[in-house]
């Protein structure tokens, strides 16, 4: 940060709360960490997780630092339907609730969700959805260092890439110590912590806005934010649910949670955490929208969140903001961390590469690439690239494996060759509407054309699926 | 219209309507009389994505989503009927 900017927090109390919680998070993965004996245990918390716990962990997961900073961006850019729209990504921990259910029927010793795509649809649907779900995984996790690093220099001056290095290297740290169960100990104190905080700020923010005067600057000065019909907004509402759909249905994290909970547990583990998840976007929203009215000039939408609160709430607030920063972070930087790391273990290095399935080696390999993927992340970030590109960019990728993933599940007439098509017919017509129509229309296009795929396939499917050959 | 009075040297606007706007800045010092004048006005044009557009993809939308929640719904209802052909 340059010499002479003014943040919300010395720069010092900043440094002392990232090391305070940093340890602390280090000292609870190592503490939770020592139940892990197998590597069930490492992997999947020894697949007896409870209600409690697993919705905690759906739902501390699901608030990133992208939440935090891209439910503000929303609000300010699109106005009310723009909070809904980033509320609507909820909807797919609702409905991932019944698909979880499914998962643990069909694979109760199931590991990761390319172990599904291997077993239902053979090795070319596998490799291609291991493309789309790394492309994701790495975008998500350096658009939250990016994010990470961003709000720590806005709220305590804290350097860009010293605030990146810090909290990549606290939850490398944890997860290597406790995998899966230092990951889910943590996230539920973090969630506490991070819905606490959202929902107080959001509060004191509403308590102390005139909200007559709010909506009369906004119909002056930000006409379009309270008009229902603003096109843009409209769209990104479809957009938005679509891309989380995506997100949750495909991707390893929600996989390894499905199979890390107990059985009966998971269907209501997730639909909890879409409950509790549901109101932070809108919390988080109203902040932002609320900056016109309240005199805050706004210089980096990507920043507006934080600094309303900081300066609506003075030191405070930043506090508050700070420490809901750095719990959102370290919950969904250590589950992705865990979960992509088992997912290249389990289906790129024993499946792919063959590596030894003896258990002390299998951990090193898991802790190796923990390190690997944080290193990885660590070197990415340095690109400071923008946050929404980076993240909707991979929305066209992760839609196109809805319908695949539903249909799979469901279906017994679902083959592999519709699969293929409709990831890849997905993913290329998706891309093209997010450079030829707008990135608003990306996530929608690219998961129609793939239900179309599926939909104009089955007729045609003489196969019938033995769900049997899924028990590995 | 005054949009930001202050020392930050940017802001960034949003929610404006369809329409043309002209913004220009003045450089002020900390007395008044240290005022530059006016610099030449830029103009803004603000444009919405066409209204079929928005109804042809939004129906799109919506009928995607309804069409995968029926999906999600009646399978998971038909597969409640199999559990006892899978565990064997």
């Amino acid at each position: 940060m340059s010499d002479g900017v003014i943040t919300l927090l010395d720069p010092r109390l900043g440094w002392a709360l990232l090391c305070l919680f940093g340890l602390l998070w280090v000292f609870l993965g190592w503490y939770w960490g020592r139940r892990a004996s197998s590597v069930d245990d490492f992997l999947l918390a020894g697949r007896k997780v409870g209600l409690a716990l697993g919705t905690a962990t759906a739902m501390a997961t699901w608030v990133t630092s992208n939440t935090v900073m891209l439910a503000p961006v929303f609000a300010l850019e699109k106005g009310l339907w723009g909070m809904v729209a980033y509320s609507t990504a909820s909807f797919g921990l609702f409905l991932f609730a019944p698909l979880s259910r499914r998962i643990r029927t069909l694979m109760p010793e199931g590991h990761t969700s390319g172990d599904f795509m291997r077993l239902r649809y053979g090795k070319w649907a596998w490799y291609l959805f291991l493309v789309i779900s790394m492309v994701y995984s790495v975008a998500w996790l350096v658009s939250m260092g990016t994010a990470g690093g961003k709000l720590m220099e806005t709220l305590a001056g804290i350097p860009y890439f010293h605030g990146v290095t810090s909290i990549l290297l606290v939850c490398v740290i944890y997860t290597l110590f406790g995998g899966m169960y230092a990951v889910i100990g943590t996230d539920f104190i973090q969630s506490a912590i991070i819905l606490a905080g959202v929902l107080l700020v959001g509060s004191l923010v509403v308590i102390r806005t005139d909200l007559r005067a709010l909506y009369d600057t906004m119909a002056v000065e930000q006409p379009s934010l309270i008009n229902a019909l603003m096109p843009v907004a409209l769209l990104s509402l479809f957009n938005n649910m679509f891309f989380g759909f995506g997100e949750v249905f495909h991707n390893n994290v929600w996989w390894s949670r499905a199979h890390a909970m107990r059985a009966e547990v998971a269907p209501r583990a997730f639909f909890l955490s879409g409950l509790l998840w549901f109101p932070i976007p809108i919390a988080a929203g109203f902040i932002a929208l609320s900056a016109t009215s309240l005199g805050v000039n706004v210089i980096d939408p990507n920043t507006v969140g934080p600094l309303v609160a900081g300066q609506v709430l003075g030191k405070v607030g930043a506090v508050l903001v700070f420490v809901v920063v750095f719990c959102s972070l370290a919950s969904s930087i250590d589950s992705l961390l865990a979960a992509t790391s088992d997912l290249l273990l389990q289906d790129l290095g024993k499946k792919i590469l063959g590596i030894s399935s003896e258990p002390s080696r299998f951990r090193l390999y898991s802790k190796f690439i923990i390190i690997l993927l944080g290193f990885l992340t660590w070197v990415l970030c340095a690109l400071e690239m923008d946050l929404l590109q980076i993240l909707f960019l991979s929305g066209p990728l992760v839609a196109s494996a809805i319908w695949p993933i539903i249909a799979g599940l469901y279906w017994n007439r679902a083959h592999w060759l519709a699969a293929v098509l409709a990831m890849l017919l997905g993913s290329a017509l998706g891309l093209w509407a997010y450079f030829q129509i707008g990135w608003y229309t990306a996530s929608l296009i690219s998961s129609v054309v793939s239900m179309a795929v599926i939909f104009v396939s089955v007729p045609f499917c003489r196969q019938t699926f033995d769900w049997k050959k899924l028990h590995e | 219209m005054v949009r930001y009075e202050g020392p930050d040297q940017a802001t960034y606007l949003s929610g404006l309507a369809a329409g043309n706007y002209f913004f220009r800045v003045m450089a002020k010092g900390p007395q008044s009389a240290a005022s530059s004048s006016w610099s030449q006005p830029f103009e803004l044009q603000v444009v919405f994505v066409g209204t079929h557009q928005v109804i042809l993809l939004s129906l799109i939308g919506l009928a995607g989503f309804t069409i995968l929640v029926v999906s999600i719904m009646v399978g998971h209802r038909l597969s409640q009927r199999e559990p006892k052909v899978l565990s064997s």
